[in-house]
């Protein structure tokens, strides 16, 4: 039972950390082995767009880079949670910058799924999918796009389990915590 | 009268980009206009200070800047954020400025640039501009480093869009929904893009002699 939470904040928000304190504390109580990637600390430079991970090196990125460990937490974790700072309705720069790393994760090859052309899965099983959104203030707005958003990344990636939060530096922490406990009660080991 | 200005900022870290080929027709077309135009990658801007002090007092200038950019994993790419973020940041705006968005995907579905879209509208709440709409282009893989005006019949629909976006900026006026609509019209049938798309891949991975990897899992 493996897990990585991928974190696009920092360290200096304490409302954050503390929803990371939550997370990662519920999930071991549920028996998770969990890892945190601290992006801040991390060098991911952007996707150059170049298709070299699909057409020159199949499944991995031509950047020698703490890019890489994207495409294999995915590979060789139970789920991905993603930590965020909510950012006009997206992810935080930071965030952003290491998903668009996860292209050698899927294969260049494109199908038709539900309707809507996708790219076909590399790997055989996805990890499941989690992701919480904080806001410092809330905003419906931007928080519903959030929702799509996330929503259509698990449209994409077709996770055996998945769930979305969007926290705001408001609520009280006990209100935060159930939220957690709930969201972490729906993961489940990959098949 | 002033000289209004039209700042274009490209989201692709390409050279030459498909976002490229789109902003230097629609900055053409208003420089026709009379407007001073300029383009400006954001890679390079978030690489070098003295870039980014030139593109944010071009910010400050424009009257109308718009963001093209290509999708990346079903939103802006990273860089493109992080530069969004940083302009936002910036003084709220004295004087009316307005802010418009074109996305474009490598799928068919122009729908799939939808939530990029929400994500640029956001921002211009954010950053005190006022939004002027979002055009959202499937399919932007085939037109990859051509000139729009010597691509013929199959892109005349973008460019109609794109000719009623110069008309209603030049107005002052938001994007019509005649050019929202139009751009966002399929090249051809689904199972042919497909097709088309696969074969390239393919042709691609045999080129660099990695056909039979295509499909190589170097982290299971």
């Amino acid at each position: 039972m493996n897990a990585v939470i991928f974190h696009g904040g920092s360290q200096r928000d304490a409302g954050l950390e503390r929803v990371h304190t939550q997370l990662r504390d519920a999930m071991q109580a549920q028996g998770w082995t969990v890892e945190t990637k601290r992006l801040e600390t991390m060098t991911i430079r952007p996707c150059t767009g170049c298709f070299g991970c699909w057409l020159r090196t199949p499944g991995e990125c031509l950047q020698a880079d703490d890019g890489r460990e994207v495409p294999k937490a995915f590979a060789k974790n139970d789920v991905i949670v993603y930590l965020s700072p909510i950012s006009f309705g997206g992810y935080s720069s930071l965030l952003k910058t290491a998903i668009d790393r996860i292209i050698p994760f899927a294969s260049p090859l494109f199908k038709v799924v539900d309707g809507e052309i996708h790219h076909l899965k590399r790997y055989p099983n996805s990890p499941g999918y989690f992701a919480i959104g904080w806001q410092a203030q809330p905003d419906q707005e931007a928080a519903d796009v959030f929702l799509q958003l996330v929503g259509r990344n698990i449209r994409n990636t077709r996770p055996p389990s998945h769930a979305t939060l969007v926290l705001n530096a408001t609520q009280a922490p006990d209100e935060q915590q159930v939220q957690i406990a709930q969201m972490v009660r729906k993961m489940e080991v990959k098949q | 009268m002033n000289t209004r200005r039209f700042l274009v900022l490209i989201g692709s870290p390409r050279v030459p980009s498909v976002s490229e080929t789109l902003a230097e027709y629609l900055a053409d077309g208003l420089a026709k206009r009379g407007w001073e135009t300029k383009i400006i990658r954001l890679g390079p801007a978030l690489k070098h200070e003295d870039k980014w002090t030139e593109l944010a007092e071009e910010f400050r200038q424009a009257d109308v800047t718009a963001l093209l950019t290509p999708l990346y994993v079903d939103s802006l790419p990273g860089h493109t954020t992080q530069a969004l973020e940083r302009l936002a940041a910036e003084a709220r705006p004295e004087r009316e400025r307005k802010f418009f968005a074109l996305v474009n995907c490598g799928f068919l579905e122009a729908e799939q640039n939808d939530i990029a879209l929400a994500i640029c509208r956001l921002f211009a709440r954010d950053a005190g501009l006022r939004w002027l709409g979002g055009l959202a282009l499937g399919a932007g893989g085939a037109m990859s480093g051509q000139k729009l005006e010597k691509m013929g019949g199959m892109v005349a629909h973008v460019v109609r869009s794109l000719d009623l976006t110069i008309e209603a900026i030049d107005a002052g006026q938001p994007l019509p929904d005649e050019a929202l609509q139009l751009i966002r019209r399929r090249f051809c049938p689904t199972w042919l893009y497909v097709l088309l798309a696969n074969f390239g891949m393919l042709k691609g991975a045999m080129d660099n002699h990695v056909l039979t990897k295509i499909h190589a899992k170097p982290y299971a």
